[in-house]
């Protein structure tokens, strides 16, 4: 359990930073990119600027070079004077169309095409004049330079030229600006993203030898936890081993105890009774009154420490003198045993209810030892004056297979007798171990301790819940499926 | 098992002391009252398995507290 939790902890400690990471990374390109083209689009709207500046400073250059050609070759009348005219005649075309090509916005588009009409008004009026000179007739064509319709042509042209060129450098200026801004920006963006790479690299190995660390100490830990384990089942085997010792030499004792019990103390027993009777049969004149009633209490006595022999026997036979589980039927146990009851059951005015009890694997004898015992202390512990009441039941849910698997039936004892105090509940069960003075109750106290291990025997066991005055209920679970078990045999094959 | 032995031991003396006393008694009354020698006898056998009782009963609690001690 502890390993899958491990894994799935690995899993996510280098999952996770793995997925972080690709993300950064994969979200830094991106800015980075994005800054690059956000630079270089800053960069060429500078240069469009400065190509735009470029290329209106020529067109008026080519203008100015037309003019000055016309007015070489107007002095000199030289076709030398006249090339710059030419010259200049063929670019403009050129140049206008280039200046008209690139971007320009709304106003400087305006500007444009004024600037090319009047440069259009501008060359078809020097191109008259240059015209008219051709021809010969300076006269006219010094009346056409006279009339200053060319010079305010120029003037506009100059004007609007100052104009658009004013209009791109400040356009250049905020584009330059722009242009600044974004590289530093870029330049910070990518400073940054450089530092918190750092830091993530930088927090991704603290994590790794935090990881290292808690692995090395998880796995001391579990070396110290199996050590530790290892030791406690040394320790639990030990004192498991020592409790199978313990119970076998208990076992071994009680046999012992019960064989001198019934071979060595019977006997002198057998003869005390026998003389007691040969006392009470024949000389009982001769002994009177009193001595008849010393010899009846001699008697009495020597009754009851048989039955306390007889009973140590029986308790010592459960597992000594056990016989195989066969099937058998609980209700005709009940039956059986209420009858060998007939006469305490008619002097008590006992009622006895009995529910429709099942077969189940089970020795015999013992299935009587425990409804016998059961019944005859429900009988014998009833309240003065109060007829028993006792019910032999199938706990509610007490005939189907436990959780365990096991398929045990629980049955209930119940009666309206005269209780016990709970506290005494674990004592009641002990061998020799008594409630009542024997005056009040006669027994040998050792009636629920058969019980009990009758009901161990059979796989299941024995316990009771009761109220002083109330009454109480004996709960006997049993295997249904009993195999035969048997604790000395199964400590001696360990 | 010792605290089983124990209980049984101290169970089984009180019937054995019941026995003992009322067969000493019956004795006494019986010597008192020069009643015959079979029922004095008889009570004399009585006493004495008593005592054969006590004593198997004395050797096993000997044994069994002996055992527990080791």
């Amino acid at each position: 359990m502890n390993s899958i939790a491990n894994l799935r902890m690995n899993f996510k400690d280098t999952l996770l930073p793995l997925v972080l990471f690709t993300l950064f990374f994969f979200g830094n390109g991106i800015l980075g990119y994005f800054s690059i083209r956000s630079v270089a689009n800053d960069q060429e709207l500078v240069n469009i600027s400065l190509r735009n500046i470029n290329l209106i400073h020529e067109l008026l250059v080519e203008v100015l070079r037309a003019e000055s050609g016309q007015r070489g070759y107007l002095l000199t009348n030289m076709d030398a004077y006249a090339e710059p005219y030419y010259e200049a005649m063929q670019n403009i075309d050129g140049k206008i169309t280039n200046l008209g090509g690139t971007e320009l916005d709304a106003e400087q588009s305006n500007r444009f095409y004024e600037i090319q009409l009047l440069v259009t008004q501008k060359l078809e009026e020097l191109k008259e004049n240059f015209e008219l000179l051709r021809d010969a007739n300076q006269l006219e064509a010094l009346r056409g330079l006279m009339s200053h319709r060319g010079l305010a042509l120029m003037f506009d042209i100059n004007e609007i030229a100052s104009m658009m060129e004013q209009h791109e450098s400040d356009l250049l200026d905020a584009r330059m600006l722009t242009a600044e801004q974004g590289r530093i920006s870029a330049f910070f963006l990518i400073l940054t993203s450089n530092l918190v790479g750092l830091l993530l690299v930088f927090v991704s190995m603290m994590l790794v030898r935090t990881g290292l660390k808690k692995e090395q100490q998880f796995l001391a830990n579990l070396q110290e936890a199996k050590d530790d384990l290892e030791l406690k089942v040394e320790e639990r085997t030990y004192a498991l081993q020592h409790f199978s010792n313990e119970l076998k030499r208990s076992n071994r004792e009680l046999q012992d105890f019960a064989f001198v019990a019934s071979h060595d103390l019977q006997e002198p027993l057998r003869k005390i009774r026998a003389f007691g009777d040969r006392l009470q049969q024949s000389y009982a004149a001769a002994l009177g009154e009193q001595g008849a009633d010393y010899i009846e209490r001699m008697q009495k006595a020597s009754a009851r420490m048989s039955r306390l022999i007889e009973d140590l026997l029986s308790f010592s036979r459960i597992t000594t003198k056990a016989k195989p589980f066969l099937p058998v039927s609980l209700g005709k146990v009940a039956e059986e045993v209420i009858e060998d009851l007939e006469v305490a059951i008619q002097e008590s005015g006992a009622v006895i209810h009995v529910d429709d009890l099942p077969e189940i694997q089970a020795d015999l004898f013992q299935m009587k030892q425990l409804f016998q015992n059961l019944l005859s202390n429900a009988i014998k512990f009833r309240k003065a004056d109060v007829a028993p009441h006792i019910s032999i039941t199938i706990a509610a849910g007490g005939d189907t297979p436990s959780a365990s698997g096991a398929d045990l039936i629980t049955l209930l004892f119940a009666d309206n007798g005269i209780g016990f105090d709970e506290v005494f509940l674990d004592r009641i069960f002990l061998p020799f171990q008594r409630l009542h003075g024997k005056s009040e109750y006669g027994g040998t106290g050792i009636g629920l301790a058969i019980c009990r291990r009758v009901a161990e025997r059979h796989g299941g066991s024995l316990t009771a819940t009761s109220k002083v005055g109330e009454g109480s209920t004996f709960i006997v679970t049993l295997s249904r499926e009993n195999q035969v078990f048997d604790v000395e045999e199964s400590i001696n094959e360990n | 098992m010792r605290n089983k032995t124990e209980r049984f031991l101290h169970d089984a003396r009180g019937p054995l002391n019941t026995i003992s006393v009322n067969a000493e008694l019956a004795k006494l009354l019986a010597q008192k009252n020069g009643a015959g020698d079979n029922i004095v006898n008889a009570l004399n056998i009585i006493l004495s398995e008593c005592q054969r009782c006590n004593q198997i009963l004395y050797e096993f609690g000997a044994e069994s507290s002996g055992d527990s001690m080791e």
